[in-house]
């Protein structure tokens, strides 16, 4: 109360320092006019009255002074006079302010920049309702994987989720929500892409998310699969797209051409549970088997592609949650759910060891946290250090303008200032200086931001979506740097006044001591900067070098040449036999393009996010250690190998004869050939795809050069080739043609797209790219962000991974973003369970 | 009309608060009164009145508010507060066992030391 009483009384007498004053002279005046009054009332003489009432009372100003300084108002007083004769100062030394000032915007901008992203990706939490009350179920970094093969707890399939949400104890709601990648959206006619996220009706009502206009989702929205064609966009595609037109709701569109009607508008703030995606617009998790023909994920158990979060039940802690949940899941997969499983995956299941993640979910979901994490810090490590620099170069000119100002604090000195008046003003002018840098930082880091984004990604778009926004952490944050930097680089300097000795100082006369003007300090300051600008420009150097390394990486093959398209025939409404049929068509048109030297086809691709795997054994033999029956493979077509260029080390490579015959023959690369083989010869021998139901043999008829498939920086992994047989054709219904252009494979580009639509015009063509560009693509970002891991010493997930258990190998550092439609990545397995669709570099292997 | 005395080092504040303790004054009036009760016998600085009683607003112990004065004049009008009058309280029973503690030393003989 009483302290109160007193910061209030100091506010007001400096808030409204104004006020404070006219109310003082208005009362004090009343005093003198008031005694004079009386002094007439007995007598006086109004002239004399006054005088002597002026006289009795004293001397007004220093009442006033001192009234002042009974509220403490005086302190601030004297501050922001400090202040002003600092900025004067500063403003009579323009070069050495405008240098000051530059240098540590520079230091302070770069730090802001970095922690914004910090911020944006590590720290804030969801616009959402009570943020706090969040858990995310299952791996919250897979927010774009979809797998197909043995039921997994780090992503979870529909009916997996429906159990969790049924049968759970702690939730009060439970959302799931999973990547559509892009969609085709129809508005008026013309057909563009959007990016959209499947989620379940009860999406934005677990998060507690009002649509801006219209409505979102209820209950009611989820009944019956395909029932509710509906869709809420975001605000930003609203504006973007619609121009913010209210008219937009009730508006019908064709999805992948399937009609939907727009049934609400997000409000502004929310862009989704996935930090660093910012979908255009979500569509009712029922409606998945409407916008992916002939993929119906609601039933089957194989499929995971869905992330889930559920919001706390009051007073349950997260550690109940996942004691719950694991249990749920557990009954679900060895009860509720094994009947609709294969013999392989009950058995894969009785031998796993069930524990699903669950973590506290204010955060919201991201790939971008876990991947970047680690590099992050890094940088803010780095800038720190730019910072340094930037101060001990701003402490040395301070030190070198101090040595100018010897004869003017001297004076002050012997007139009377204490030496930590001294300190204060000279710390005064510091911190002016650091906030005027920090200030034009903070413009700095908003423009480098942009550039710095738009750098770090190419082809793929999620680094854009970040919400880069300056909040109080980022304002808090660049206040406080800018407040070290002052006592950083203005202490120093200021502190070497203590020691002056004013009467030796001025009866130097303007001389000054020249030759200490710098002295051990500055030579300090000095070995200081050098060596850490030595630190910040090796470690730089370091990161560009193997930067170019990556680029000019021999992949085993020569990219130049390559052109690159992939092709949805499931989508495209073909079925059985016509895949086959069409694919043979492609492939015979491609061929006969001119400037084609050869064309064919794989099922994985180059550098698309795919991959696939699979239990073998080798001759009938199973290895004592599971882990060393896994493959990764990949099915082909006719001279696969010469058209991309893979020189075949020993024996041949499969033909079209082979196709002819339907014969089951393999090629293996030479990093298979030596874990099975060791110094023996491979060919001849039979490699078993290990599957209870479809199990397939095929005979070794070569051995390939290792190349780099699938990620310039990884080590290369043992891999089969199998033929691309009609077996197969049904499952995957989505193929990677490599096109070997006899020039410039861009040339290409269009005659390649118009030789697809000739065939027929509805075909859904994915992406029709020059495979240089598509490894450049890779190793902007992504590798970017491995190098600098790799700097921190934290690279160790890559290299721990590949030995992982059987199930689940998560193989980081693979291309993420090149292919944008992560629906399409999936196939259907016909082995029961061994293959893996990989999108945006979550990377799974699975037997 | 005896000669006027000098005030105590420290008096002032509590004889401000004794004067408002007896109802709302302006800073003139507050000088008014404290002659008025003192008959005269004080002496009282003026100009030193006004930063004690800034000072003991900024403390706390007396509110101020504008009112009007008798003749019909702006003017800034003290009132005691809960505090201030627990402070007057605490400071007057001071200042009475102080006043014992003195009048009995000097009132002592020789016979007593």
């Amino acid at each position: 109360m009483k302290l109160w009483s007193r910061v209030r009384s100091w506010l007001r007498g400096v808030t409204r320092r104004g006020r404070m004053e006219s109310e003082m002279d208005a009362e004090l005046r009343f005093h003198i006019e008031a005694f004079a009054e009386d002094l007439v009332g007995s007598g006086v003489p109004r002239e004399e009255a006054r005088r002597r009432a002026r006289i009795e009372f004293g001397g007004v100003e220093r009442a006033k002074e001192e009234c002042r300084e009974a509220r403490g108002v005086n302190f601030v007083q004297s501050i922001f006079q400090d202040l002003r004769f600092g900025l004067r100062t500063l403003r009579k030394s323009p070069g050495f302010t405008a240098v000051a000032v530059l240098t540590l915007a520079l230091g302070i901008g770069a730090n802001a920049a970095i922690f914004t992203v910090i911020n944006a990706v590590m720290l804030r939490a969801l616009p959402v309702k009570h943020p706090e009350e969040l858990v995310t179920v299952g791996n919250p970094a897979k927010v774009h994987s979809w797998g197909t093969g043995t039921p997994r707890t780090d992503v979870f399939s529909y009916p997996l989720y429906r159990e969790v949400r049924d049968n759970n104890q702690v939730f009060s709601s439970v959302l799931a929500s999973s990547n559509l990648g892009d969609v085709r959206i129809a508005v008026d006619g013309g057909s563009e892409t959007a990016r959209g996220r499947l989620v379940t009706e009860n999406y934005f009502e677990t998060l507690g998310i009002e649509a801006l206009l219209g409505r979102t989702f209820t209950t009611g929205d989820g009944r019956t699969p395909g029932s509710d064609p509906v869709l809420v966009i975001s605000y930003g595609y609203w504006q973007r797209r619609f121009s913010g037109d209210a008219s937009v709701i009730g508006r019908k569109v064709r999805l992948n051409n399937y009609p939907f009607t727009i049934i609400g508008v997000a409000p502004p703030r929310f862009l989704g549970e996935v930090v660093g995606d910012r979908p255009d617009l979500w569509v009712p998790m029922m409606m998945q088997p409407q916008l992916m023909p002939g993929r119906n994920f609601l039933e089957s158990v194989n499929d995971a592609a869905l992330l889930i979060i559920g919001r706390l039940k009051p007073s349950v802690t997260v550690d109940q949650a996942r004691t719950n949940v694991n249990a749920v899941v557990k009954e679900a997969l060895t009860v509720t759910l094994n009947g609709r499983m294969s013999s392989d995956d009950r058995g894969a299941i009785g031998g796993m060891k069930i524990a699903v993640e669950v973590s506290p979910g204010s955060r919201g979901l991201s790939r971008l946290r876990q991947q970047f994490s680690a590099p992050l810090l890094l940088l803010q490590g780095m800038v720190a250090l730019v910072l340094l620099v930037a101060c001990v170069n701003v402490a040395n000119l301070l030190l070198a303008r101090s040595e100018a100002r010897r004869q003017e604090i001297a004076l002050r000195l012997t007139m009377g200032a204490g030496p930590g008046r001294i300190v204060r003003q000279l710390l005064t002018e510091s911190v002016s200086v650091a906030f005027l840098g920090g200030a034009l930082g903070l413009l700095l880091a908003h423009w480098g931001l942009a550039v710095l984004v738009s750098l770090a990604n190419t082809g793929d778009r999620t680094s854009s979506s970040l919400s880069l926004g300056l909040d109080w952490r980022v304002l808090g944050f660049s206040a406080g740097i800018c407040l070290s930097a002052a006592v950083v680089f203005g202490l120093a300097p200021a502190l070497r006044f203590l020691h002056l000795k004013p009467g030796v100082v001025l009866k130097e006369g303007g001389r000054g001591t020249e030759s200490g003007v710098k002295g051990k300090f500055g030579r300090v300051l000095m070995s200081a900067q050098i060596a850490l600008g030595v630190l910040v420009l090796m470690t730089a150097g370091l990161l560009v070098r193997s930067l170019h390394n990556l680029q000019e990486a021999d992949l085993g093959y020569s990219r130049e040449q390559l052109l690159l398209a992939r092709v949805d025939l499931l989508e495209s409404g073909y079925r059985g036999a016509a895949i086959q049929n069409m694919t043979r068509e492609l492939l015979g048109r491609l061929a006969a393009v001119p400037g084609v030297r050869s064309v064919t086809c794989s099922s994985n691709g180059l550098f698309s996010g795919d991959e696939s795997s699979d239990l073998i054994r080798i001759d009938g033999a199973a290895s004592t250690n599971q882990q060393d029956d896994v493959t990764a493979d990949d099915e082909v077509g006719p001279n696969y190998f010469s058209t991309i260029g893979v020189p075949i080390v020993l024996g041949r490579e499969i033909t079209s004869e082979d196709f002819a015959r339907a014969a089951q023959v393999a090629v293996v690369n030479e990093t298979f050939a030596r874990f099975y083989f060791g110094a023996r010869n491979p060919i001849g021998h039979k490699i078993t795809i290990q599957d209870s139901e479809h199990p397939e043999t095929f005979e070794i008829v070569g051995v390939a050069h290792d190349v780099h498939d699938h990620s310039v920086r990884d080590a290369v992994r043992r891999r089969m080739y199998a033929p691309l047989t009609s077996a197969s054709f049904d499952d995957l219904g989505a193929y990677n043609f490599e096109i070997h252009a006899v020039g410039n494979p861009e040339a290409l580009l269009n005659s390649v797209r118009a030789a697809i639509r000739n065939v027929n015009p509805d075909l859904a063509v994915d992406n029709i790219k020059a495979a240089a560009d598509l490894v450049a693509d890779t190793l902007t970002s992504q590798e970017v962000v491995a190098e600098l891991c790799g700097l921190a010493h934290a690279r160790n997930r890559c290299a721990d991974s590949i030995g992982r258990s059987a199930r689940g190998l998560d193989l980081d550092g693979n291309p993420g973003g090149l292919l944008r439609t992560g629906h399409r990545r999936c196939g259907w397995n016909r082995r029961g369970g061994c293959r893996y669709a990989l999108v945006q570099g979550n990377a799974i292997w699975s037997e | 009309m005896d000669k006027q005395m000098e005030l105590l080092q420290g008096t002032l504040d509590m004889l401000i608060l004794k004067a408002v303790s007896l109802g709302p004054l302006h800073g003139y009036g507050v000088l008014l009164r404290i002659q008025q009760i003192s008959k005269d016998r004080l002496e009282i600085q003026q100009g030193s009145l006004y930063p004690a009683l800034y000072r003991l607003e900024h403390q706390g112990w007396i509110t101020s508010e504008w009112g009007e004065s008798e003749n019909k004049r702006k003017a800034k009008y003290y009132r005691l507060t809960a505090a201030g009058k627990r402070k007057l309280q605490t400071e007057a029973e001071k200042w009475n066992r102080m006043a014992d503690v003195i009048a009995g030393i000097l009132r002592s003989t020789p016979e007593e030391v």
